[in-house]
């Protein structure tokens, strides 16, 4: 998960420079978890758009104003996951009492799995940002770009035979990643 | 004996597959075929590939190719759908079929044939991944690892075929040449790995 050592270490020391009056430290903070917040909001809790922005809006203003009351700094990313999940349920429970029944429930929306495909998401995305440019490449080709092994081996001037196999040495060195966190 | 949730599953596609409800039936058999090897080989690796070290990268990329395997054949579905639509309302059409209706239905019909293009690649990287783990992995499971090998290529050799027999698709146009090309690289491997048998 995200927030453990060194990931959490450097939260921590963001948190540390906000509570210090550092403005710049604020601007990273809110880089550092916008897609996290974001996420939470549109693919855990199925906002619409408009009203995700609304959310980020709100989730930061309230980090800003409530983080003297965090006691662990290196808690910053579940405190605020936590913030907008009870915000984003906050919201719909206002909208369905609003509109038909029919509405989005948080209970419909089943957020549990998304929120975890969304942490493991944004591990990934930490771990692949350390590894090597050669692996980014050659696992955002085939996980994410879908390209096939000639594909890839013809964009990277590579033998089409070698492709299964660097992947899979390149998501060792992830894995491996992921695992000393 | 009793009857499964996935058998229920299974046996309802089969009835819609036999009943001509899913369009563009054997590009998604073809697909689905695929799709049944790639989970073979997640298979074999997760369960016969201790002490091997790719064994869990083999493991993942055979899971993803077997999700875009099944979406591949969703949109296969789809893509042939639409170009029979667009066929039969020209077949239809009273008045002379203008010149940028010719081109839709030409676009139409040529991006029906991308989508077996791209499961016979994808079926001939399952063939390139079960082969290697057919070297690999545990003898216990080898067979099944040589079954994915010879499932995955009769998925890409039958994709490569739907292009062949598109519309508009000329031999040397690359739809065609990279199909092909996926089909000979999944019996190349396939004779490969089986030949020792």
């Amino acid at each position: 998960m995200i927030g453990e050592p060194d990931s959490a270490a450097k939260d921590a020391r963001i948190v540390r420079r906000c509570r210090a009056g550092d403005a710049e430290a604020w601007n990273e903070l809110v880089v550092r978890f916008s897609r996290y917040v974001l996420a939470i909001a549109t693919q855990a809790y199925r906002l619409p758009q408009h009203d995700a922005e609304d959310l980020f809006q709100e989730v930061f203003s309230r980090v800003y104003s409530q983080l003297h009351t965090l006691r662990d700094d290196t808690a910053i990313r579940p405190w605020i996951g936590q913030l907008t999940r009870r915000l984003a349920i906050d919201r719909l429970r206002r909208a369905s009492n609003r509109e038909a029944p029919t509405e989005i429930l948080p209970e419909e929306a089943s957020p549990d799995a998304e929120l975890e495909r969304i942490d493991l998401a944004l591990d990934i995305h930490e771990a692949m940002a350390g590894l090597p440019p050669h692996c980014q490449e050659i696992l955002d080709r085939f996980f994410a770009r879908d390209e096939s092994y000639v594909q890839i081996a013809d964009a990277l001037e590579l033998a089409a035979g070698t492709i299964a196999s660097r992947i899979s040495r390149c998501l060792t060195r992830m894995r491996s990643m992921l695992e000393s966190r | 004996m009793p009857v499964s949730p996935s058998d229920r599953l299974l046996a309802d596609l089969l009835v819609e597959l036999s009943d001509g409800r899913i369009r563009g039936a054997s590009g998604y058999a073809s697909a689905l075929s695929g799709a049944l090897a790639a989970g073979l080989a997640v298979m074999v690796a997760k369960h016969g590939g201790d002490g091997w070290a790719d064994a869990p990268g083999v493991a993942a990329q055979a899971g993803t190719l077997r999700e875009r395997l099944l979406q591949l054949a969703r949109e296969d579905s789809l893509a042939f759908a639409a170009a029979e639509q667009l066929l039969g309302q020209a077949s239809e059409a009273e008045e002379p079929v203008s010149e940028a209706r010719d081109h839709a239905l030409a676009d139409a019909v040529r991006a029906a044939a991308a989508v077996p293009m791209r499961i016979a690649e994808t079926a001939a990287d399952v063939v390139t991944l079960a082969a290697w783990a057919a070297e690999n992995v545990s003898p216990e499971v080898r067979v099944d690892a040589l079954a994915a090998v010879r499932l995955a290529e009769a998925s890409a050799n039958t994709a490569a075929s739907l292009v062949d027999v598109n519309l508009v698709v000329r031999s040397e146009d690359e739809l065609a040449t990279r199909a092909r090309a996926a089909a000979a690289t999944a019996r190349q491997r396939r004779a490969s790995a089986c030949a020792e048998e």
